[in-house]
Formats: structure tokens, sequence, C-alpha cells
């Protein structure tokens, strides 16, 4: 069958007229006089034009580290929150109950106390905490809590996936046309923004926890000077601790009141620009998270017309709300994202419908942009930019640009040098060129796959690769005509010595092609991507299309001198 | 008929391999110092990590007012260095740090000194140090993957000797090619070692088009030597790698002068390649089959 010319021919206007259909979108999408896709178009065959890689197209490329020790962590301080609750409740005597690394450390006086907690409280709500007792010197008991292997991996596992649908989330929230959200291996998170003008902006609400607490603010127990001094006195000892709470509320502990924490607010000075941290003493109880969120929008104050957050709770939240809002009426509660104290508004009255707001000196976009990350929720963990490639619109377009000149350079050097070298034959081969490139373009579209720079630099080099087929072709011709043989003889003995040649050449630079598909990313991928299919192209048109063209001359018309 | 190598040419390429074997082994021994004393090409951003951001000025600004600017940020290890076109007020700025603050805290700098509407922020790429290190071990992997690809490949398609001569070539290729980059300060990138892998590729390529004259003749010719073979081989196939290697230098050419800086890294690579690949062939895989022959064909008798 394959020997047939029909069957060849036909194969070849198939391959021909699919191509066609392939390519009709990628033509008619550059506008400017070329053809629209009629309306019988749409629906049955492919509407999508060739995808441009973010370096030809601008955007931005983030592959973000989640830290899921992070999400170990804050479960297990949930753990030991509801823990002491409960142990205040039945009213167990313990001494201290917090979390050391990953574990949740209990100290009680006695073994006597250790048994209760055991029985009472641990057995019955946390059953499945790894449980350790430890009696020290003087009785007292201590009880270390951990959470088995494969809740740990479970929590890292959830907290990689629930970041993805949050970003998701805040992403399709702020509005990206074809976004790509992806988990990547064990704990990363990979996001694609096309055309993305302000990374800046993007990269602060992808890699915000966002985290939302509402904890009262104590007030009595220290004076503001005693907290000043105390902050200052850890600044001195330990430069930089007030950057990380967790660090500074372990050194201040024993030195502020137990169950008390110290957090900033990072107040703009309006006339030096500058901004100073100002130390909060709250309690370390949160009363209310950004879990009690029902949603959160945009608002514009009356009076001065600024804008403010405005949040709704939920039916729980709610009710919470209002019972903490009306035990402490003129007492300061704060509201506090990421570890930062936001505002401390006095509540003037018990508060019900569970709404609120959080003012502060914002720009629309930013309120904006705080009204999504809270609606959308926080991450589970937080994040850090581990890779980022940002190409701004004016490069993208630079590059295409210059591809395209070096693609066509190159082309006219490789056809003029093949026209003055084998000249008909030579004519032969850049028409061959031509459907080769043709093809390339038409399965790089009908694949879906994404045309990078690199990528143009594979179809360029392609082009002067391709041209080895027609020369080790034209080359046996050459030498069979030297042996004296007829046109038609010729024709035959030049391919069939060819084939396996050409075969053996293209399928190693194959092996070079897929390793770096596997290996590469973005635009390697992208040049991976081009080489190998230009490989088959390379087969099919050096092998089908331009025999098919010399048998048509040499066996059908019977023409019988050789140009080549 | 237009013809660059007339056809039957006897060169007895054989005759000259102790010769070229000096100056491979001069081109290789150079190219192994050079990577030694300095350490090898410049490694690109995806290699080193850091970050690197690539800006455009609407107006002339000189370098050194840009330097004392960036001086300011108190960022350490800062560093800049024109880019692209000489026309064009483009820059390159590097530093070690990676994250959010640092690039703001640079772009926020500049923009306040000399305008935010004169600056362009065109591409910027952050390389944090577990990516770095990851993509070196996948590079180097990707490397090995390949070679061994190629090897079994040709062992399998010819024989195994094939094979390593063919590997050996690319090896040779491939050390000079890294060793020009060295010298001449071409960035170690991920485009660039892409390129390092290509030019395996087409190395071989050019072995494989001479192996299989060689399977030919050894069939069709079986009175004659083996040396003579591969010099028969190799003359008969001349014309073919001068034509070829012409065409796909072409190419070559082209993206190296107008593919802009990106792809010139990229094609770099390429050009050396383009010279080795062919020469390594003729000088280097052959003369492997020969010398494997005398010193392993004999115990199988």
């Amino acid at each position: 069958m394959f020997k047939s010319f029909n069957f060849r021919a036909a194969l070849v206007g198939v391959a021909f007229l699919a191509s066609v259909i392939f390519l009709m979108p990628t033509l008619s999408s550059i506008g400017h006089g070329m053809p629209k896709l009629p309306a019988w178009w749409k629906g049955a065959l492919p509407e999508d034009p060739i995808h441009l890689g973010l370096d030809l197209k601008g955007g931005i490329h983030l592959v973000l580290g989640v830290e899921t020790e992070k999400a170990i962590e804050s479960t297990l301080d949930g753990i030991s929150a509801d823990i002491r609750q409960m142990l205040k409740k039945s009213g167990i005597n313990y001494l201290e109950i917090e979390r050391q690394g990953l574990k949740v450390v209990i100290l009680l006086p006695d073994e006597a106390a250790a048994n209760k907690t055991q029985k009472d409280i641990l057995d019955k709500n946390y059953p499945r905490l790894a449980l350790t007792p430890v009696v020290k010197e003087g009785g007292e008991v201590e009880m270390h809590l951990a959470l088995s292997e494969k809740e740990m991996a479970e929590i890292r596992n959830y907290s990689v996936r629930q970041g993805v649908e949050t970003i998701r989330n805040r992403i399709d929230q702020f509005g990206v046309a074809e976004p790509v959200i992806q988990r990547q291996g064990e704990d990363r998170i990979l996001i694609q923004l096309p055309g993305i003008n302000d990374p800046k902006r993007a990269k602060e609400l992808i890699g915000r926890t966002a985290r939302l607490e509402f904890k009262m603010v104590d007030e009595n127990s220290l004076t503001a000077e005693k907290l000043w001094a105390l902050v200052g006195q850890a600044e001195t000892e330990k430069p930089g601790i007030s950057d990380d709470p967790e660090a500074l509320n372990k050194w201040l502990t024993g030195k502020i009141p137990a169950e008390r924490m110290v957090l900033f607010q990072k107040v703009r000075d309006a006339e030096t620009g500058r901004t100073r941290s100002e130390p909060f003493l709250l309690q370390s109880a949160t009363v209310l998270s950004g879990d009690a969120l029902r949603d959160a929008g945009v608002r514009l104050d009356r009076q001065f017309g600024t804008p403010y957050v405005s949040i709704s709770l939920n039916e729980m939240g709610a009710r919470v709300f209002e019972q903490v809002t009306g035990e402490n009426v003129k007492r300061r509660l704060a509201i506090i994202l990421d570890n930062n104290v936001h505002s401390a508004p006095v509540i003037q009255e018990r508060i019900g419908g569970g709404q609120a707001s959080i003012t502060g000196r914002f720009t629309m976009e930013e309120a904006t942009d705080l009204a999504i990350v809270l609606r959308a929720g926080a991450l589970p963990a937080p994040v850090k930019i581990e890779e980022e490639r940002m190409v701004g619109p004016s490069l993208g377009k630079d590059s295409i640009r210059k591809g395209m000149i070096a693609l066509v350079a190159g082309a006219i050097l490789v056809f003029a040098f093949m026209i003055i070298y084998y000249r008909v034959g030579g004519v032969v081969a850049v028409i061959v060129l031509l459907f080769n490139m043709f093809f390339m373009v038409a399965l790089l579209a009908g694949f879906k796959a994404t045309l990078t720079f690199p990528g143009i630099a594979g179809i360029i080099l392609t082009v002067g690769m391709a041209v080895d087929a027609n020369v080790l072709i034209y080359e046996r011709m050459r030498e069979e005509i030297r042996l004296g043989k007829t046109a038609r003889a010729v024709v035959e003995a030049g391919f069939e010595k060819a084939n396996l040649t050409i075969i053996d050449a293209n399928l190693t630079t194959l092996v070079a092609g897929l390793v770096l598909f596997q290996f590469g990313t973005g635009p390697v991928r992208g040049f991976a991507v081009t080489l190998s299919i230009g490989i088959f192209t390379t087969l099919f048109t050096a092998l089908i299309i331009s025999r098919l063209i010399f048998e048509y001359f040499y066996f059908r018309k019977g023409a019988k001198t050789l140009y080549v | 008929m237009l013809e660059l190598i007339k056809p039957g040419t006897k060169y007895d390429f054989i005759g000259w391999r102790k010769k070229a074997y000096v100056i491979s082994g001069l081109a290789v021994g150079i190219s192994i110092i050079a990577v030694l004393v300095m350490g090898g090409p410049p490694q690109g951003v995806d290699f080193r990590g850091g970050t690197e951001i690539q800006i455009a000025f609407a107006q002339p600004v000189p370098i050194e007012k840009l330097r004392a600017n960036l001086d300011k940020t108190g960022i350490s290890g800062i560093s800049v260095q024109r880019f692209g076109e000489k026309n064009k007020e483009e820059y390159l700025i590097g530093f070690p740090a990676v994250g959010q603050d640092a690039s703001a805290r640079v772009l926020d700098s500049l923009r306040s000194e000399f305008g935010e509407k004169t600056l362009e922020l065109k591409r910027e790429e952050a390389v944090g140090p577990r990516v770095g290190k990851e993509l070196r071990q996948k590079g180097l992997l990707a490397t090995i993957i390949a070679l061994l690809g190629i090897l079994i490949y040709v062992a399998w398609r010819f024989e195994f000797r094939y094979g390593a001569g063919a590997v050996i070539a690319l090896l040779h290729d491939l050390i000079i090619a890294y060793g020009f980059m060295t010298i001449f300060r071409y960035e170690l990138s991920l485009t660039s070692l892409a390129s390092l892998l290509t030019l395996a590729g087409y190395s071989v390529n050019d072995t494989i088009v001479i192996f299989d004259r060689m399977r030919e003749n050894l069939r069709k010719q079986s009175r004659l030597r083996f040396d003579e073979i591969i010099n028969l081989s190799i003359n008969e196939t001349l014309s073919r790698s001068i034509i070829t290697n012409g065409a796909t230098y072409l190419t070559i050419l082209a993206i190296f002068f107008f593919g802009g800086p990106v792809l010139k890294d990229f094609s770099f690579v390429l050009l050396i390649g383009g010279i080795t690949g062919t020469y390594s062939t003729v000088y280097i895989a052959s003369p492997i089959l020969l010398l494997w022959k005398q010193k392993f064909g004999k115990k199988k008798k």
C-alpha cells in the first residue's frame, strides 16, 4: 500500500488539509485582513491559535514553596489551645502547656493530675496523638503529645492542596485570563499568569498568608513604658528579633504575664514617611479567626470617602462576636493579619448581626486586594517564592520580532544556497522545506504545544538540519548518475539508499530532544518540542513529499534529465 | 552541476590522524585547563541562584549614576551591566537575594530617582537556592542521560564500538564548546545547556552518516582493509558533510546575529559545535573504530 503513488499522495493531501485546519485559528487571530473563522467552524473544528509561551506573550511564572512544617505547627497550636480550654473547664491544675517544635508539652504538678488529664481529656478527644509521659524530679509530670507520621504527611499534603485552591480563588477574583495554577511535586505550587502588568501586586496577592485573627488587647497588666522597655531589651540582646513574632514571644515568656503575647502594629508616619512598629500586649487566645468569615468587600466611608474593608461573619462567628463585644465594651479588640496588628479599635457597644469593618489608611487597590484575600481564605501554610520569571509585554513582542527576522534570514540563506548548488533539485528542496515549516507550525497548534523563544530557534535550526535529508538524497543521486544509470533508476536508488541513513541520523537528535523535554521547563521545553516535532516533519517531508515530487516527474511524466 | 568537492577524492584522513590527535589534544587540554583555572563558564541565574532584573530607560542614564543609586539600597552583592544592543539604554541588575523585598526595593529606589515613567521593567528572573541546586543536578543528569541514550542508540543500530566512537567524539566536542564558553565568558544557563545537548545530537548526526557509509562499504568492498574502508567512506560523504554543515551553519549564524542577546549564548555553543562536530567525526570517531579494532579485534580470532 505504501508503495502506491496515489496512496502516498492522498496521505500528503490529508496531512495538508489537517494542517490548514489547525492553522486557521492562528491565522485569523493575527487579524490585519486575515480571514475570519466562519460561523460553522465554531464548535466543530479547532479554534485555538498557537499557544505562545510566557517569554513571548509576557507574563509571570512563579514557583512557590509551601512551608508545610508551619501547617503542622499551626495544627498543634490549635490542639494546645483546645486542650488548655478543656483543662480549665474540667478544673485540672496545670502548670504550663505549649507547643515545642512539633510536639505539644503539658506540664502537670503531679501524677494524679496527669492521669486525670489523660483519662478525661486526651483519651476522649485526642486518642490518636502519641503520648509520652516523662516524670520529672519533684513529681512533676511532663506529657509530650505528637502527631503520627501519617497524620503529619496528611497535613502537609492538605496544606499544599488547599494552598492551590486558595490561590486559584484569589487569582480568579483578581481576574487573569488563562492562569495556570498547579501543584508541582511534593510541596510546590506552580503559577503562570499571562499578560500581567503589575507583577508586584500579583505577587503580594498570591504570597500573602492572609491569616486573620481577632484578639483582645490587654491594657492593664503592663504599662506602655514597660512594654516598650521589654521590646527594646529584646532588640538589644538579639537584634532583629522583633521581626520574628515567634522568637520574640519565646524570649518574652516569663517576662510578661502568662497567656499573653506581643505583636506589633506598623504605623506609617504621615510626615516623614517612615514606618515604626508599636507593640501591643494581647491575650494569646484567639477570639475569632478568618475561618468565621462569610464575605468581605470594599466600602467607602461616608464621611471621608476613604475605602475600608467590610466583613460579614458566619452564624457562629456572629454569635461569638456579639458575645465578646458585649462583654468587653470600652476595651480594645485587635484585628491581626499575618501576625501584624492591623488596627485595634475600642469596642463602643455590643455588635450584633455579624458585621465588622477593617479600617486603615488604605488605597483603593490595597483595600480591594485585602478583601480578595480575606474572601478567598487564608493559606494553610505560608509560601515563599522559589522561582520567578517575569517577562514584560514589550520584551515578548521584541523577541517575536527578533525570532521572525532570524527565521526569515536563516531560511533565505539556506534556500539560496540550495538553489544555487542543486538548481532544479534545490527548488524541490525549498518546496519541501516550506512544507516542513508549515507542518511544524501546524503540529504545534494541533498538539496545543507552547511556542517559546528558544522554540523559534528550534524551528530555525530544523530548517538547517532538514536540508541534510535532501543533501543526502541528492548526493546519492549524483553518485548513481556517475554510474550511468537512467533517471528513473537514479531516483529510486537515491531514495532507497538514503532512507536508512536519514532515519538513523535524525533519531539520534530525537534522543537529545526527548531528554531535553523531560528535563527542561518553560522556554527550554518549548525548544525541545519544536526540535522533536521538526524531526518527524523532516522525515515525513523528505522521505515522502520530496520522493513524490521526483516520482511524479520521472515516473509519471517520463522526464529524462535529472538536475540535482 | 556545481560541485564543491569533485567526486573521487582520495584524501588520506586516517593517515593524518596522528596530527589530528595533537590538535585535538591541544584543544581539549586548553579547554580543560581553562575550565579548571577560570572555574568554568559564568553561571547564569538558573544555576547560580539569585535575582536578575532587566530594565530599560527612556533616556540615557550613565551607569555610574545607576551604581550610586543601587549602592544606596543596601542590598549586598549587587551588580550592574549594560545589556543588549549598544544604542539602547538597557541594563541588567543582579544580586544574590531572592524574594519580594529585594527586587521591590531596587525598583522603588530607581523609580524615585529616575522617574516612574522613564523606567520599564522588561524581565525579572529569580531562582532560589533550592531550585538552583535542583536545576544543576537535573542539568548534569540530563547531559549524562542524553550521552547514554546516544551511546545505546548507536550501539543498537551499529555495534558497541561505533557507539563508543560516537560518544567519545561527542565528549570531545562538548569539552571544547564548554572550554570556549569559559574563555569567551558565555553564560551557562538553561538555554545554553539546551544548546549543548543539541550540539550532542548534531555531532552524532554527522558521525552516523559516515558510520552508515562504512557499514555499506564493509559489505560491498570486502577486500579493502578497515582503514581503507574508513578513508573511502569519509571521502564519499565529504561533499554531503560540507554542504549540510554549511547550510546548518547559515541558520546558526542567522540566530547568532539576529536572535538578540537571549539567543546569543545558545547559538554561540552551536557555532563552536558546528565546526568541532564535523571535525571530530572524521578525526576522532573514525580513528577510534580503527584503534578499537586493532586492540580488541584480534582477540576474537
